[in-house]
């Protein structure tokens, strides 16, 4: 049962940024709700008021030039951004988490921005956007501030958002030449599923062999998603072998903090996390050496 | 029964027609029960507790009651007493909890509003105090002499077991197992989940009292057994009891016999207004299932792998209420041992109350859960004695003609042929890209037994057709099964004949839409009231024309004699007078009641499929990508062709959920954790095989119409058995517990690798759990 709740549907960003000033936490803020909705109607949420933002226009769009990278509004659904050829051979890893959420349906009303808001460790785009070193621009009426992704979230389900701050775009840099991006989500079926576990991986290797810098994110393996910066570490300098990306998700695993719960076991996430690890850098390392995903 | 299989040139039989009413059900046009609005409707709730067993201390209805808009709030108390129980086979279900909840789900109480909101809001305010209560959540829980006991002894009379948890025994027993020699003896114990039906239709019921009758809708798909039961909880002749069922959004089982349509009916005489209760999707998880078992077998075979034996013990955990459940664990013994000559079988199979959902008919009623074990035992035999899959399963397959069970239907179908066209289907023998394997099975079940059919046929007087029978259509297409069989018979053109079902005040009586049965019986019928129609037409036509029956001739749509061709619609005119009349046909089928039968009666036909699994294994994280899959179905004769493999195909992919991914899970207070969507996966159009095939073989060789079988369940009896093979054969590992789960399916590699590190990939499998004998001469 939806519960009873008053509707806030602001028809400009000013607007909205008036009335969240005002009411700050007392009000909840959605816009596909595909998250915020759904957790009502099943009764585990109540929202005594809620602010639809999803016909705000100055959050929708998304602009891309290969030298200063892509700004995506925060309003673009999943669809969208599955369906652009930017983002589909540019921005591999962030295609990959896209076009993994939920189902057709879900992607056409889900928005990247619920998605980062949502906070939870198994977000499908949140390891892509890390590992891409995204970061958000939030607005309020006192003005912006641009916050990067690492600094987004200080807990589960928690953003750094000020109580009247609204997520307006999110900025991914310029790729660098010879890099190549893949996210692997591992799930128990291949859609409609929330990620057991899951890696994204930025790779820069300019021979095609060694690895000259590694953004490696885990999602699902910590209370949030996490960059495996150990990992990283490891792999600067070494040439990719098989052995190699082996051990580096033996580290990732090891510098995961997965626990376990009905759903799975800590050892067996562990597991995972040794094999989707390897296997993401390798199809990283297979994009650079065919040349694809390089602008 | 049907004489004529030969299909004249024209017919409709054997022609994909497109689905009547595909294009309503696909574009969301289709009205369900939860889309009709009864006008001055009670919007109903039920009130549930968090426990799977507990007492029952006293429920407080005062809050509730103060809700704006609630009319009543409904407990046993408030019922007549003894409250009135029900079930299809015992009457055991009370219509509300009295003193006790016996299963997580079951309701304490039900309230009644002016809209679902406040109903909804009353129920949350209905304060029931309550004690909770050791549960039987498990097989051996059911079974252990301190367990509780799930029902009362008062209420089982004067059955012997009535102070155990065990329902019902079910033995079969030829040969002898105990002096029969063999070369190799494998005993194991597999285990089977309880699944849910999820049909995408959740439960939706009414009920309104109007004119000292009741009538009820539900997506039920036996109507009349429905009413019979609504006859016995309200006391009304069944003249008074009218049953709406329109089509249903899938059922599988789940939707076969009533859940809360009792208490609807009562509530509906109780308040004098019309009530509905929609389920959403975790309630209706709460509300039916598939039973859980385990199977201990011990199966011999001699040195050329004939089978010896088998001797199977099958407990399978039923629920709170016997539902049809007992019905079940009968079948599932009965074919227990699959389609093979066995000289030798000693079947027990157990039928247990557990503090759970009552567990109900779901596609394949019992088989896949004794098929799972009963077929990974051929294919360990075949691999212990170096033959494979498909050799060992030739050499026993039952030949047509020959007894599988003694004094039960003969096979009665070529099913070496199924068996091969499901290898080859698979590309058995030949090379085997590395990681991966491949494994067959076989699955048999018996069809419907005591029955019986009727259709009434009424040609009206311009030609056109109506059907009124009482089968289901539940997205198995009977609807068009019946145009193509009815229009081939009178030979009018399809979309000139209309189907009416699911109203027990309109249509004549059938027993049920299960077993696979409607093809087969009602279609008879069908064939037998248009009969019936063309023996009228000549009749009128002789006292019309003067002409003797015996030179009438009826084809084409028309009626021949004396040089005249005269089409329905001028005979009807002549005889009747313009817009005067038409004639109705009757078809009847039945199939004898034999008392003594443990089924009721022998089979009409067997269900017979074949199965073929290629499979590849990841072995770093346990996840099984399934490259081919193969189901071929003995039909007899494939009505509709396209409907056939479609429906086989659907099974073979439910199938695949309850051996890759689907069990429902119960925690410490036997509530269900993964009831939703979410956390109860069944496969998505993402999760397919990489191929999908479903041959059918066509002998014309069964009862129905032009040799027509049942095969509405033939493809979900063995996909276990087929899958499980290929993944021991890519792998090296057997599993005996379903579903394969990644992480199931990783941890039988670990323990692979701790014992035998080396053996991953080598041909003998030690890691039975069971005895292993060879003779001498094997070594």
């Amino acid at each position: 049962m939806l519960n009873k709740f008053d509707l806030l549907v602001p028809k400009t960003l000013d607007e909205a940024l008036q009335q969240y000033a005002e009411l700050g936490s007392k009000c909840k803020i959605f816009a596909g709700g595909t998250d915020v909705l759904v957790s009502m109607h099943g009764g585990h949420k109540a929202y005594a008021l809620l602010m639809d933002i999803k016909n705000l226009e100055e959050l929708k769009g998304v602009e891309y030039t290969p030298e200063k990278g892509i700004v995506i509004g925060a309003l673009t659904t999943h669809r969208c951004l599955e369906r652009l050829p930017a983002i589909k051979e540019v921005y591999t890893a962030l295609f990959e988490g896209v076009s993994q959420v939920g189902s057709v349906q879900t992607r056409n009303r889900g928005t990247i921005g619920g998605n980062i808001c949502n906070a939870v460790p198994s977000g499908d785009t949140l390891g892509p956007l890390l590992a891409l070193n995204a970061s958000v621009i939030v607005q309020s009426v006192k003005g912006a501030r641009e916050i990067p992704f690492g600094e987004l979230f200080p807990g589960p389900k928690k953003t750094a958002l000020k109580e009247d701050e609204l997520l307006i775009k999110i900025l991914i840099p310029a790729r660098l030449s010879n890099s190549a991006s893949a996210y692997t989500k591992f799930a128990r079926r291949n859609s409609m599923d929330l990620a057991l576990l899951g890696t994204a991986t930025d790779l820069i290797s300019n021979d095609g062999k060694t690895c000259d810098n590694a953004r490696i994110s885990l999602t699902t393996a910590a209370p949030t998603i996490i960059r495996a910066r150990k990992t990283e570490e490891f792999l600067v300098g070494k040439e990719l072998t098989k052995d190699v990306m082996k051990e580096a998700g033996e580290i990732a695993s090891a510098e995961a903090k997965p626990r376990s719960s009905w759903r799975s076991s800590e050892e067996y996430r562990r597991e995972v996390l040794k094999a989707i690890v390897p296997r993401t850098l390798a199809i990283a390392l297979d994009r650079i050496q065919k040349g694809v995903n390089i602008p | 029964m049907s004489a004529s299989t030969t299909i004249p040139a024209e017919s409709l039989v054997g022609k994909s027609l497109t689905r009547v009413g595909g294009r309503d059900r696909v574009t969301g046009a289709q009205r369900y029960i939860a889309d009709i609005k009864l006008d001055g409707a009670l919007h109903v709730k039920l009130v549930t507790l968090p426990v799977g067993h507990a007492r029952i201390i006293s429920i407080d209805t005062s809050l509730a009651l103060q809700v704006t808009g609630v009319s009543c709030v409904i407990t046993a108390a408030d019922l007549k007493q003894p409250v009135p129980r029900f079930g299809p086979s015992f009457n055991d279900r009370p219509v509300l909890a009295v003193d006790e909840v016996k299963y997580y789900g079951e309701p304490v109480a039900a309230v009644a509003a002016e809209d679902e909101d406040s109903a909804e809001e009353a129920a949350r305010l209905v304060q029931v105090e309550y004690e909770e209560l050791p549960g039987v959540y498990s097989v051996e829980r059911a079974l252990a002499s301190d367990a509780p006991l799930v029902q009362a002894p008062s209420l089982r009379g004067n059955n012997p077991l009535a102070h155990t948890n065990i329902i019902n025994e079910w033995k079969l027993d030829w040969g002898n197992v105990d002096t029969a020699k063999a070369d190799l003896v494998l005993e194991n114990t597999y285990t089977f989940p309880m699944i849910s039906h999820f049909a995408i239709e959740p439960f939706a019921f009414m009920a309104s009292a109007k004119d000292g009758g009741i009538t009820v809708w539900s997506p039920i798909q036996h109507p009349f057994v429905m009413q019979r039961i609504i006859a016995h909880v309200t006391d009304l002749p069944l003249s008074a009891v009218r049953i709406i069922a329109p089509d249903p959004g899938g059922s599988f089982g789940g939707k076969a016999y009533p859940k809360f349509e009792p208490l609807l009916a009562l509530m509906a005489l109780k308040t004098g207004r019309p009530v509905r209760l929609v389920l959403n999707l975790e309630e209706s998880f709460q509300a039916s299932r598939r039973a859980s078992n385990q199977v201990w077998v011990r199966s011999g075979f001699d040195h050329q792998g004939m089978l010896v034996f088998q001797d199977i013990r099958a407990d399978f955990m039923l629920g709170a209420y016997v539902d049809i459940g007992d019905r079940v664990v009968s079948k599932a013994a009965y074919t227990a041992a699959g389609p093979y000559r066995n000289p030798n079988a000693r079947i027990l199979a157990r039928s247990l109350f557990s503090h759970t959902t009552p567990s109900t008919a779901f596609r394949g009623f019992g088989v896949p859960q004794v098929s799972w074990a009963i077929e990974s035992q051929i294919n360990q035999a075949a691999e212990k004695l170096g033959l494979d899959g498909l050799e060992i399963r030739l050499r026993n397959v039952a030949h047509k003609g020959e007894l599988v069970i003694p004094g039960g239907t003969p096979a009665d179908g070529h099913w070496e042929q199924t068996l091969q066209k499901a290898a080859d289907a698979i590309d058995w023998g030949t090379p085997l890209p590395s990681g991966r394997g491949r494994g067959l099975s076989m699955g048999m079940k018996p069809s419907a037994t005591v029955l019986s059919s009727n259709v009434l046929a009424r040609l009206h007087m311009d030609g056109s057709l109506s059907l009124l029978m009482g089968t289901s259509d539940m997205g198995q297409g009977a609807r068009t099964v019946f145009v193509q069989l009815a229009a081939s018979e009178l030979e009018v053109p399809p979309e000139k004949v209309q189907i009416t079902m699911g109203d027990t005040s309109i249509v004549p009586f059938d027993s049920s839409t299960s077993a696979s049965r409607s093809t087969v019986f009602m279609g008879n019928a069908v064939r037998l009231a248009c009969q019936d129609v063309m023996r009228k037409l000549k009749e009128i036509a002789t006292e019309q024309y003067g002409v003797a029956q015996g030179e009438i001739q009826i084809f084409g749509g028309k009626l021949h004699f004396a040089g005249r061709s005269l089409p329905y619609t001028t005979v009807l005119k002549d005889y009747f007078g313009p817009g005067r009349g038409e004639i109705i046909g009757l078809g009847t089928t039945r199939a004898r009641f034999e008392p003594e039968h443990p089924l009721g009666g022998n089979p009409a036909f067997w269900e017979l499929v074949a199965v073929g699994c290629e499979a590849e294994v990841d072995t770093t994280t346990g996840e099984i990508t399934i490259h081919k899959l193969a189901t071929v179905t003995d039909v007899g004769k494939a009505i509709n062709p396209q409907q056939v493999e479609t429906q086989d195909a659907g099974a073979a992919i439910m199938g695949l959920g309850h051996t890759l991914m689907e069990h429902l899970m119960l925690d410490d207070h036997g509530r269900l954790r993964n009831a939703g969507a979410l956390d109860y996966r069944i496969p998505t159009i993402k999760d397919m095989p990489g191929s999908l095939h479903s041959g059918l073989v066509e002998n014309q060789d069964g009862p129905g119409p032009f040799g027509a079988k049942g095969a509405g369940e033939s493809g979900i009896l063995s996909i276990s058995g087929a899958v499980g093979a290929a993944v021991s054969q890519a792998t090296g590992v057997i599993i005996r517990d379903l579903p394969l789960t990644p992480e199931r399916v990783w941890l039988a590699l670990q323990d692979k690798a701790n014992i035998n590190p080396s053996a991953i990939h080598s041909k003998s499998l030690d890691h039975d759990s069971g005895v292993h004998q060879l003779a001498d001469g094997l070594k």
